[in-house]
């Protein structure tokens, strides 16, 4: 529930204020946001699993969006940073998938 | 286990704000945002070329309409005179001579179809041919090309027999190095089983012509 109203929340600033992305960070912000998802994800799944630790999700949802960003940003330096990010993307998506599947399990028992 | 909840909280506006600030970012830049440096150098660069090319072409334009409106009235006939002979030449409705190039094609077999035909011509206005005729048949923009249905190749709907001569006034050099690129009509004709031999020559005369009203 609080992670609802969190996430309520962090939406209602993020209309209110419209921020502008700072230039040397657009690249990097929309892949924060899908491993950030990632982790939420995953935390939703070990919360169904009864295995969740809040100390566990902060700090792979940190690590999640910190990895990604650098993964994305070496690529650029490397002069691929159009394919890491479609590869980072891939990866993400296919284990928000995976979670998905464990989330649907338990709640649809299918 | 009890999660702490403010932690839980905390995480949970940031991803509602990051997506938020993601969504509004990408929204916001349009077309180029998601182009890499390298594709806007070279968009830019290309741009670049063109703001060059319509600046010596306005630079041209100026500088003809100050030679007509200081000029004589001569002057302005002349310069009219000459766009008329561009067009006359292009049209194919007078004679033209001038440097350029003789092709002899030899086709006993009749192998000679007109896709070849159309692209020997293209080969020869791509290197800058003026006029070309063929077997006495003037070319132009409206010309086309067919086969008979005995197989013989035709221009304008006559027909073509082998030998077959090609005349092309333009630079002769040009002219005749384009027609020998490797994989060009030369080797294609070649490949058919006819002859082809292309003579550079200072000056010829087409004096074929065509009525614009075809």
């Amino acid at each position: 529930m609080v992670a609802v109203f969190g996430l309520f929340f962090g939406v209602l600033l993020g209309i209110a204020f419209q921020p502008d992305v700072p230039l040397w960070m657009q690249p990097y912000l929309p892949i924060a946001v899908v491993a950030a998802l990632d982790a939420v994800f995953g935390a939703l799944r070990a919360l169904l699993d009864g295995i969740f630790d809040d100390r566990v999700f902060l700090v792979s949802f940190v690590s999640n969006v910190v990895v990604a960003a650098f993964i994305v940003f070496l690529g650029d330096q490397l002069g691929v940073g159009a394919q890491m990010s479609t590869g980072v993307v891939v990866v993400l998506a296919a284990r928000i998938f995976a979670n998905l599947a464990g989330i649907r399990r338990h709640l649809l028992k299918a | 286990m009890i999660p702490h909840k403010l932690t839980i909280a905390v995480v949970a506006a940031a991803l509602g704000f990051m997506t938020i600030t993601a969504m509004r970012g990408s929204q916001d830049d349009g077309l180029f945002a998601n182009a890499r440096e390298a594709d806007l150098v070279v968009l830019l660069d290309s741009l670049t070329q063109r703001l060059a090319r319509l600046q010596s072409e306005q630079a041209d334009l100026v500088a003809a309409r100050q030679d007509i409106l200081a000029g004589s009235d001569a002057e302005a006939l002349a310069r009219t005179r000459e766009q008329l002979e561009a067009i006359q030449v292009v049209n194919g409705t007078i004679p033209v001579e001038g440097p350029g190039v003789v092709i002899k094609i030899l086709d006993p077999s009749r192998q000679l179809t007109y896709d070849v035909a159309v692209s020997l011509v293209q080969e020869l206005r791509d290197a800058g041919a003026e006029a070309i005729e063929i077997n006495g048949i003037r070319v132009n923009g409206r010309s086309y090309f067919g086969n008979s249905k005995t197989g013989k190749l035709t221009v304008n709907r006559r027909t073509i027999s082998s030998p077959i001569t090609v005349k092309a006034i333009g630079a002769s050099k040009t002219l005749g190095v384009a027609l020998q690129i490797p994989g060009g009509v030369a080797d294609t004709v070649a490949s058919l089983g006819a002859r082809f031999k292309v003579t550079e020559v200072e000056r010829t005369i087409i004096s074929a012509t065509t009525s614009v009203a075809q």
